[in-house]
């Protein structure tokens, strides 16, 4: 770095003031940051023999100015740049040079970045120009950071950009998709991801010119922004798999739509608030302004009118700055939401957080029941056992509810799908989400998601009418679509409803006839033809359309619902709508469960499915050929199954008379379990049993039991089937194993 | 026979590869070795859940540190007379690749012996007969003091039984 200062001594003393200013400076302080300004003109006159700091310098100066006229969306970032350049410029006059790997200087940089100031020639020469481009893969941890980051921030945008395009005034919803973008844009330069820069930076101007009030938010706006947020999304999945597979990023054609988002930026001027607030301080009258604004569209290249105003004299620098300043302030208050802080965490270490703390509960009770502590008398030991009873199950139930997140997130992602939908299908369509607060575990947040999409699909593509035929039958022409989640008893309800014509009874009848899922003349109660939509292979849309599936939706979806434990219902009135509810369970990672035992085996039965339990005598039971055992239950039949045969654990069981039986419910179907004893109801940890047994029938997985062993846990649904098979004529699949 | 002998040669360099450290254990009077770098623990023998629907050589599964993992007997898996679990019967835990990814699983055995340094040279490949066990799950035959061992290729013999065990459960 050569070239120094004319007198060293003076400029350090020179530099003393301007930090000590740069301390102290607010950046909402006006007259503080006018003062700085000067200090830096006049540093900037002794400068000419040192390009670099110069350019720094000037840098600076342009920071500060644009503080002062408000034009950067983050004047606490500005301020902090200006000390760090300030910081640098000492260590310049100290040691004759800055240093390029520090941290101040490298802060400098991305600071200097992400305000839009760019790096100067001077200071870029210096930075070794390899750096930028290793930087891309040599980092791979903060790359992925950024991934996650940013396809976050997208999804936010989107759903803010839909209630944009309702709310199309409102200030705070505009700043919410700005700042994300700026990030974006600032993070993706930091890391060298040209185009994702480029992009973001080019929709970030035209949602400037929004921000500013000198463009409307139109049917056309947004669509364009999204189109911006699906681009970037393919970006960052090229990124992506340029990382996975180490190898030179791809690029896209940003052409078009950079074109397309500014010829948008170049449509309109609406009038900047600007000239509003001075108005309403008294600094200048409507009509001084009102000229200054013609002024500034005769001006070429446009001006802000700030500068104009001030430039013409007709207000004080200072006045317009304070409303700048004002402005600002207003356009932050109200964008930010109040976000509880969190941090990420590997899912990997909350599962095993959650298996721990389960082996701790386990452990715990063992140490309990151990007789020798419970021959201890001492009263101490006893209560402070008891104490620790109870931190670990409050242990435990916070480690559950680290798996569980709000179900927010995917009902946002449903925002952009009605409003596609509604643009495809001409429907106007108002989506309402309730409970998004609702917490859900977050395996099954990822399940849900395509049954849901597909719920939402057929009920704006089948459920809700056009415009037109909705005014004709004196309904509202924009259809309403809700979507709501609440926690009822053990389960999580999720709704989907809609207020448009119902399910077609006839048409579903009709069908069903046809594929033959019902006979003849069988005659069916309305919930039962409402539900038949769920059967494999059944749809009623007249024709396929681009929206809704080929009829291979609803079964799946069921089997999707059911795969997690849930249930799926619907309920439909002709005319006034159709609502879907999904009932699921709280967690997949626990259930209440009956221990029973059956010879030796003990077994975990889902609480959910067992109705009751019944002592059998033998009056009740009957043995019919081809039909196997049945016990009477209140004057009816249940096929009796016997565990002991299925599980072949043992023998026979016996005469069901005098035994236990559980009348158990699955798919509306019923049956009565015979065991041979109920040791007890208890909520267990549901663990798989690994790929060895991933289709085990009959069992939904293992648990570990109080005494440290393994306990199966009962699946009813493959029981059924298991039973099923083995009645079946022929069919001697059991006992060819057994043998 | 340039032929045979490279052929000879590319056998030997095989082998050569499996050299290495071997766990060795007992099963029916025949000592058997298994690759260290595949063994994680050696537990005894514990409480066992049998799981219905399965063969008689899937004893069940085991709580290891709250993990579920399932258990094979490895004299019922090759087909040898069962014995009543006692003192010394172990249960050796290992990870296999399946077809499904990377699992645990245990394998009971009579008992465990050494650990044992095996050189290429003492390994020959298995003989076309004349031991108990299906050759597929032989490595190799190492010879060593005392006797022979029968070097286990213990993926095989638990990828064989993951699939009777899949089908198995499907039916």
């Amino acid at each position: 770095m050569s070239g120094m200062a004319p007198d060293p001594q003076e400029f350090a003393s020179h530099l003393e003031r301007l930090a000590l200013k740069a301390v102290m400076l607010a950046e909402d302080d006006v007259p503080a940051l006018g003062a700085f300004l000067n200090d830096l003109d006049a540093l900037s006159d002794k400068l000419a023999s040192a390009p670099e700091a110069a350019a720094l310098v000037r840098q600076l100066s342009e920071a500060g100015n644009r503080l002062v006229l408000g034009e950067i969306q983050a004047p606490s970032r500005a301020v902090e740049f200006l000390g760090l350049g300030i910081t640098l410029l000492q260590q310049w006059i100290q040691q004759g040079n800055w240093s390029q790997s520090g941290e101040e200087f490298q802060n400098y940089c991305r600071l200097s970045e992400e305000l839009g100031l760019g790096i100067p020639a001077a200071v870029e020469a210096f930075s070794d120009p390899e750096r930028g481009a290793a930087q891309f893969l040599d980092d791979p941890e903060l790359l992925a950071n950024f991934l996650t980051e940013s396809r976050e921030h997208l999804e936010g945008i989107e759903t803010r950009l839909v209630y944009l395009e309702q709310n199309p005034g409102e200030l705070s919803a505009i700043n919410a998709i700005f700042r994300p973008f700026h990030t974006i844009k600032g993070v993706a330069g930091f890391l060298n991801l040209q185009q994702v820069q480029e992009l973001s930076h080019e929709v970030e101007s035209l949602l400037e010119e929004v921000r500013g009030g000198r463009l409307e938010v139109t049917s056309e706006l947004v669509d364009a922004v999204l189109a911006g947020v699906d681009l970037l999304r393919r970006l960052l999945e090229e990124v992506e798999a340029a990382l996975a597979d180490t190898r030179e990023l791809q690029s896209f054609d940003l052409a078009p739509l950079k074109e397309r988002l500014q010829a948008l930026r170049h449509t309109s001027a609406a009038p900047p608030r600007l000239g509003e607030i001075l108005v309403d301080q008294g600094v200048l009258t409507p009509e001084e302004v009102n000229e200054s604004l013609k002024d500034q569209d005769r001006r070429e290249p446009h001006q802000p009118l700030g500068e104009i105003l001030v430039g013409e004299g007709k207000a004080p620098a200072q006045s317009v700055a304070q409303a700048l300043v004002q402005q600002m302030a207003l356009a932050r208050r109200g964008g930010e939401a109040a976000a509880p802080a969190t941090i990420k965490v590997d899912l990997a270490k909350v599962d095993l957080l959650v298996d721990l703390m389960g082996e701790l509960v386990i452990i715990q009770s063992q140490v309990r029941q151990n007789p020798a502590m419970a021959a201890a008398a001492d009263q101490k030991l006893v209560r402070d056992l008891g104490q620790m009873a109870r931190i670990t199950s409050d242990l435990q139930r916070i480690a559950m509810s680290l798996r569980m997140v709000p179900i927010g997130a995917t009902f946002r992602k449903m925002v952009r799908l009605v409003r596609d939908l509604s643009h495809k299908t001409g429907k106007l369509v108002s989506l309402h989400l309730e409970g998004e607060d609702t917490e859900i575990d977050r395996n099954m947040v990822e399940t849900i998601y395509d049954p849901l999409v597909h719920l939402i699909r057929n009920a704006v593509d089948h459920g809700l009418e056009p415009p037109e035929e909705r005014q004709a039958q004196g309904k509202a022409a924009k259809g309403e679509l809700w979507l709501r989640a609440y926690q009822k008893g053990g389960s999580i309800v999720i709704e989907i409803e809609d207020d448009g014509r119902g399910l077609n009874r006839e048409a579903i009848l009709k069908r069903a006839r046809e594929r033959s899922l019902v006979a003849a003349g069988e005659s069916l109660s309305p919930a039962q033809i409402d539900n038949l939509i769920f059967e494999p292979g059944f749809s009623t849309a007249k024709e396929l359309t681009e929206v809704s599936g080929r009829g291979v939706g609803m079964d799946v979806v069921k089997q999707t619902i059911e795969h997690l434990r849930g249930k799926i219902e619907t309920s439909s009135q002709p005319g006034k709508g159709t609502c879907f509810t999904l009932r699921l369970p709280l967690t997949l990672a626990i259930i209440d469960g009956l221990v029973i035992r059956v010879n030796d085996e003990h077994y975990i039965l889902p609480a959910a499915g067992v109705r009751e339990t019944v002592k059998l005598e033998a009056r009740d039971c009957f043995t019919v050929t081809g039909r196997g055992e049945l016990i009477r239950v209140r004057d009816q039949l249940f096929p009796l199954v016997r565990l002991h045969h299925l599980f072949g654990a043992g023998n026979g069981g016996g005469s069901p008379a005098e035994s236990l039986a559980l009348l158990v419910e699955h798919e509306g179907e019923n049956r009565a379990l015979l065991v041979d004893e109920i040791l007890g109801k208890q909520e267990v940890v549901i663990k798989s049993l690994g790929p060895l047994f991933q289709s085990a029938s009959g069992l939904a997985g293992a648990t570990i039991l109080g005494d440290g062993r393994v306990g199966l846990i009962l699946e009813l649904g493959g029981i059924f089937h298991l039973q099923h098979s083995q009645m079946l004529p022929g069919n001697t699949n059991l006992q060819e194993k057994q043998l | 026979m340039a032929q045979a002998a490279r052929q000879l040669d590319q056998e030997n360099t095989a082998l050569h590869d499996k050299e290495g450290k071997y766990l060795t254990f007992t099963l029916a009077d025949e000592d058997y070795g298994l690759e260290i770098l595949k063994v994680r623990e050696i537990i005894g023998m514990m409480g066992i859940t049998a799981i219905p629907q399965t063969p008689p050589y899937i004893k069940g599964v085991i709580n290891l540190r709250g993990r579920v993992i399932p258990v094979i007997d490895l004299r019922l898996k090759f087909g040898l007379p069962s014995l009543e679990y006692g003192e010394r019967t172990c249960i050796i835990v290992v990870d296999v690749l399946s077809r499904l990814g990377p699992v645990q699983v245990g394998v009971v055995v009579d008992s465990v012996s050494e650990v044992l340094n095996v050189g290429g040279g003492d390994i020959t490949p298995p003989p076309a007969f004349g031991v108990q066990i299906d050759t597929g799950y032989i490595l190799g035959i190492a010879k060593a003091k005392g006797g022979i061992k029968i070097l286990l290729d213990i993926d095989r013999v638990l990828a064989a039984e993951e699939l009777a065990g899949l089908e198995k459960s499907s039916g």
